[in-house]
């Protein structure tokens, strides 16, 4: 592409049409809600000992005090989701404040993910490390520890909580590193498990919390008052030096607040599930919202301050400051074992929803890098996908980095990351809320939603509520500024770090785009679609779709263009542009940049289509789902086939079981197409997708005509057709399927054994295998089926 | 040093102002946002919803 060469006529560029609009499945109010719970879910774990330990007893409370007010924050964001403004974080931010606070914004968010996966895993590791000393101890009181395993740890065996917790962090974080190298999905029928299983033992433990409390009795905490407030000298922060380290009264408040905050860190989550919530968008969205904020007030809350009444005053707080749950349930009334049993069973459910929660931190962190590098914000080197697996690894390394450099400063110790963890979680809902207030005057446009109360004076609407949630956490981020000094310090270098390289990007971006633009002007015509619609692009019906991702292996594009006639029939290139859940709030949009991957992918489809004399579309998708956005957009065009190449990570067999399961889960209407895997050789596998007329061997059609003949013989039958024999056939296996599937399954998996297995196994729409492929070489002329 | 202190103070108590007098407008902002809310959980869709299994009704 020769950047001094003349600005082609718009016939004679090749069209691109860019759909703004993600391609989603869409999800209920409970899915969305067990995706939020899990990562807000985890901090119930760790909270409650973090503000124990910060300034006393009296943390329960405050921890109430937090969980309520969640109530409010979370109002604020159903508000900046109900309205329409294009973006995520930095864009909708820059609209509200400009671009260097919209920068800052983006780095505190970032800060609160990279921070997300080191709190949990090493509360995680925290927990399991806990409970192995236990189990150890009690083996130990029975005697049952040999005396060579005492000589070796002169005492009791026991392991170094702290370095047990790195250590099952870093395995946990490396772990998920790979996955999301290979390209993981977040799967909402997971977090819906692991939500199901978390319900059981939040019930099993609050009850059996609250008949421990009416059998042996308890107290309340100490009042929130500034007189039971104990500070420690780590939590005055920079503070200690100052007069409001003796007499801060009403003050200290405030600063308890500031240590509590951490409670409601994972609010953000609902931003990113927002999109993916099935309509009635707004009415799910609330439900989802208020389902979490019982959930996590009762959970957290309440499972916080049973905990502070069971456990007992002498007990001294760092015997379980980061094992709050695990000694809450040894201090149940009932038998040792069950009380082990039962700490076991937290332990195990903690593991799943804390590493699940790194998880999360990953792919959101992934989620919001890319979304800025597509906004200019942040250089599209870090875009590059990899090679073999087509993810952004350039991103997933760097925040798989910072929090494996964060885990080993943190040396496993949770107070020190919470308080870490603070500054971001409360600085990026400062900048949200800020960003919402300032837009209730700036943004005209439609709004489904807004927080309450508001007051109209003069004609002029007053957002008492949003102001009020506005003026709580500014004034408690601006505090944890100074009580918080490790906080403090990591997060400023943190995000200046972070904002130096936003701002260096973004200028580099700036005179990158106008080149970019230009060169995309001069062989490219741009369509902006909201969704794609074929008679809006302009696409004839029965088309191919192409689906394209590494301008290395573009051999399925080649196999299409020597066996299509581009004048009777379209080709479309179809390329889908991955947005994580971290930008599953926002649309791809006029200005985003095109990576020089994805300029270098066009270039060269356009070349091959060129060589070939024919003509192609293109067109780019942003998806969550690849699948899924192959086929909505199959779908929305009414093509007869989609081709892709092989994938470097699945058989396409697999390949086509994942179309399949997309093929489900799309919206009607749709239709059925045939989905082709181009293999180098080239070999061709093609696949039904959607229901379809089955393939009948020859020996099968032979049966139907024999059984057919052979009734047709008897009397009374002069009406019965081929159908009829299939039919009753199909109805009477439909029987004996309700009936007895175990056998009906026994006799279908000899079939699949037979000589139908000896093919390779090609999968349905359903995940059924079909019985043999369609086409088992590329036909001489293909014509769209 | 004490000056400090006082300006320290003077700050604080306008902190614990704005941050007591958002508590009590967040609160209200809690109360009707969470009846609201509560009774859109109760109530059922006119129109077709999602099942817990992703399916359109």
């Amino acid at each position: 592409m020769s950047s001094g060469s003349q600005i082609l006529s718009p016939s004679n560029r090749v069209r691109i049409v860019v759909a703004s609009s993600v391609a989603l499945t869409f999800i209920s109010f409970w899915r969305a809600a067990a995706i939020v719970l899990n990562d807000l879910g985890s901090s119930a774990y760790y909270v409650g000992g973090i503000a124990e330990d910060a300034f006393g007893r009296s943390a329960p409370w405050f921890i109430l005090g937090v969980m309520l007010f969640s109530f409010a924050v979370r109002a604020v964001y159903v508000e900046s989701c109900s309205m329409f403004v294009r973006g995520g974080v930095y864009r909708v931010v820059k609209e509200a404040l400009g671009g260097t606070l919209a920068k800052l914004s983006v780095s505190a968010l970032m800060f609160d993910y990279i921070l997300t996966g080191p709190i949990s895993g090493v509360s995680a590791g925290q927990y399991i490390a806990g409970l192995v000393n236990e189990l150890i101890s009690k083996a130990d009181a029975h005697g049952w520890v040999p005396p060579r395993m005492h000589a070796l740890f002169h005492g009791t065996p026991h392991l170094n909580v702290n370095a047990a917790a790195v250590v099952i962090c870093l395995a946990v974080t490396l772990y998920y590193w790979w996955e999301n190298i290979k390209g993981i999905e977040e799967s909402s029928d997971k977090a819906l498990r692991v939500m199901q299983i978390t319900t059981v033992m939040v019930v099993l433990l609050l009850g059996w919390a609250v008949v421990t409390v009416m059998k042996i009795g308890a107290d309340l905490p100490p009042w929130p008052t500034p007189a039971n407030l104990h500070f420690s000298e780590t939590s005055l922060g920079f503070l200690k030096h100052t007069s409001l380290a003796h007499t801060f009264g009403l003050f200290g408040i405030l600063m308890a607040f500031g240590h509590s905050v951490l409670a409601m860190s994972g609010e953000e989550t609902l931003a990113q599930v927002n999109r993916e919530i099935a309509h009635p968008k707004l009415k799910n969205l609330k439900r989802a919202a208020i389902i979490v904020a019982i959930y996590s007030f009762l959970f957290t809350g309440i499972g916080t301050l049973l905990a502070v009444m069971i456990i007992p005053q002498r007990v001294p707080i760092v015997n379980y400051e980061n094992n709050l749950l695990a000694e809450l349930v040894m201090w149940f009334s009932g038998p040792l074992l069950l009380r082990l049993l039962f700490r076991t069973f937290v332990v195990v459910v903690g593991f799943l929803i804390l590493s699940g929660a790194i998880n999360t931190s990953i792919i959101g962190s992934n989620g919001v890098l890319n979304r800025v590098s597509e906004d200019g914000v942040l250089t599209d080197w870090f875009r590059k996908p990899q090679k073999k697996y087509g993810t952004s690894y350039r991103i997933v390394n760097l925040v798989v980095g910072l929090q494996v450099i964060t885990i080993l400063l943190s040396r496993g110790d949770v107070n020190v990351l919470g308080e870490a963890y603070a500054f971001g979680v409360i600085w990026s809902f400062t900048f949200n809320s800020l960003a919402m207030l300032v837009l209730r005057f700036k943004y005209k446009g439609e709004r489904g939603w807004k927080v309450p109360p508001n007051l109209q004076i003069f004609g002029k609407e007053i957002p008492l509520g949003l102001l009020s949630v506005f003026m709580v956490l500014l004034t408690t981020a601006l505090v944890n500024l100074a009580t918080k000094e490790v906080a403090t310090v990591s997060g400023i270098i943190f995000s200046a770090a972070f904002f130096g390289i936003f701002t260096i990007s973004e200028r580099v971006n700036t005179r990158k785009f106008k080149h970019v633009e230009k060169e995309m002007k001069e062989h490219f015509q741009l369509l902006h679609e909201e969704r794609i619609e074929r008679e809006a692009v302009g696409i004839r019906p029965d088309c191919t779709i192409v689906t394209v991702r590494d301008y290395n292996t573009l051999l399925q594009l080649r196999w299409v263009l020597q066996h299509t006639d581009t004048a009777e029939y379209d080709v479309v290139v179809l390329a889908a542009r991955l947005t994580g859940p971290g930008s599953g709030e926002v649309d791809l949009s006029t200005e985003q940049i095109f990576s020089d991957h994805e300029q270098t992918l066009f270039t060269k489809c356009v070349s091959i289509a060129e060589s070939y004399g024919k003509h192609i579309s293109l067109m780019v998708v942003p998806a969550r789902d690849v699948f899924s956005a192959i086929v909505q957009t199959a779908n929305s065009l009414g093509a007869a086939r989609v081709v892709a190449g092989l994938s470097t990570k699945m058989t396409s067999e697999e390949q086509a079981f994942r179309m399949g399961q997309a093929w489900e889960a799309a919206p009607p209407p749709k239709h059925q197409f045939v989905f082709q895997v181009v293999k180098p050789g080239p070999e061709v596998q093609s696949f039904r997708i959607g229901p379809h007329n089955p393939d009948l061997t020859t020996e099968d059609v032979m049966l139907v005509h024999r059984l057919w003949l052979d009734a047709r013989r008897q009397a009374g039958t002069e009406d019965l057709h081929h159908h009829d024999i299939v039919t009753l056939a199909l109805t009477r296996l439909a029987s004996d399927y309700s009936r007895d599937r175990q056998s009906v399954l026994k006799e279908l998996r000899g079939t699949a054994d037979g000589p139908i297995g000896k093919t390779p196994a090609r999968v349905g729409p359903s995940g059924t295998p079909l019985p043999k492929p369609i086409t088992a070489t590329p036909p001489t002329e293909p014509k769209p089926q | 040093m004490k000056l400090m202190d006082q300006v320290l103070q003077i700050v604080a108590r306008v902190f614990v102002f704005l941050f007591l007098a958002g508590v009590i407008g967040s609160m209200i902002v809690v109360i009707i946002s969470f009846v609201e809310d509560l009774e859109l959980l109760v109530e059922s869709d006119d129109e077709p919803s999602v099942d817990a299994a992703g399916t359109r009704a």
